[in-house]
């Protein structure tokens, strides 16, 4: 038999899989960026206790390897009683993960934003959970677009980590097909022409939104 | 900026069988039944590692400044 027919007769797998870590990247990236917003929220203001904490979180995420993050979750955590099935682990090492880089990234566009567009706000009577939603993270979202779309698709290559804890997703996938059949190749060229299309679909959507941006008169200088 | 990724991204050859950091806290993980203790020691390493990077990568940024200006 061809080396493809076999690939083809095992698609049930790789849809599976692709299903799997697609679902994951949508969870992933949803939540991710919305705790990035919450946490550029709680980061505003003047320097306390909670926000050199939540600095210091933020800064232990970017030092900490994503592997060494989800094995901690998964294989980790049951010591203290905890125990996550390995696709909640993983989800939650995505969200948490990719969260805090959404806040460092947003946070980098937030400290070279016109101090003006606050201070006019201000003075018109805005309160500040409304600057915030529709003054600080529209401009600071719609200006961050290319940098969010990196981090999506950092996002999603981060999944593949996961097969190590088990998730059955497209690499794992891939790598049960060719340690079944044995055709490593094979297998792991759909595993990336999977990824890449997820990729592809990441920025074209990244592209739309700028360009609704634009209308909207966002990339002004 | 890339060479902490490059960094970070080194777990990965671990599952292809070269025995780095990962590699050898599995092996520990494998031998006491308790994973959590060498998760934590190679957590503990690979930040000390990179936190030691950006610190060199702030002076140098803030050298660069001082030399450009």
């Amino acid at each position: 038999m061809n080396e493809w027919t076999i690939i083809w007769n095992a698609r049930d797998v790789f849809l599976k899989g692709f299903l799997k870590s697609i679902e994951l990247f949508a969870y992933s990236a949803m939540l991710g960026l919305l705790l990035g917003c919450v946490l550029l929220y709680l980061l505003e203001g003047r320097d306390s206790f909670a926000r050199s904490g939540i600095k210091a979180l933020i800064n232990a995420m970017r030092t900490l390897p994503f592997l060494i993050l989800a094995y901690l979750l998964y294989y980790g955590l049951p010591k203290f009683g905890l125990r996550m099935s390995a696709d909640t682990a993983g989800l939650l090492a995505l969200t948490v993960y990719h969260g805090a880089y959404f806040c460092e990234i947003f946070r980098s566009q937030r400290l070279v934003m016109p101090v003006g567009y606050i201070e006019a706000a201000l003075a018109h009577g805005f309160r500040h959970h409304v600057i915030f939603l529709r003054i600080l993270l529209p401009n600071v979202v719609m200006n961050t677009l290319p940098l969010i779309g990196n981090q999506l698709i950092i996002c999603l290559k981060d999944t593949a980590f996961l097969s190590i804890i088990t998730v059955r997703e497209v690499t794992a996938a891939a790598n049960s097909v060719q340690s079944t059949y044995f055709i490593p190749l094979k297998a792991f060229l759909v595993a990336i022409l999977l990824y890449w299309l997820i990729s592809l679909v990441i920025e074209s959507a990244i592209k739309k939104v700028s360009s609704l941006g634009k209308k909207r008169g966002f990339n002004h200088a | 900026m890339r060479c902490l990724f490059c960094i970070k991204g080194s777990p990965a050859i671990a599952v292809i069988g070269l025995v780095d950091l990962t590699r050898v806290t599995n092996r520990i993980a494998a031998v006491t039944y308790d994973p959590l203790f060498p998760i934590l020691g190679a957590g503990l390493i690979y930040m000390v590692m990179i936190s030691v990077l950006v610190k060199a990568q702030s002076l140098a940024e803030k050298k660069a400044r001082r030399l450009a200006v």
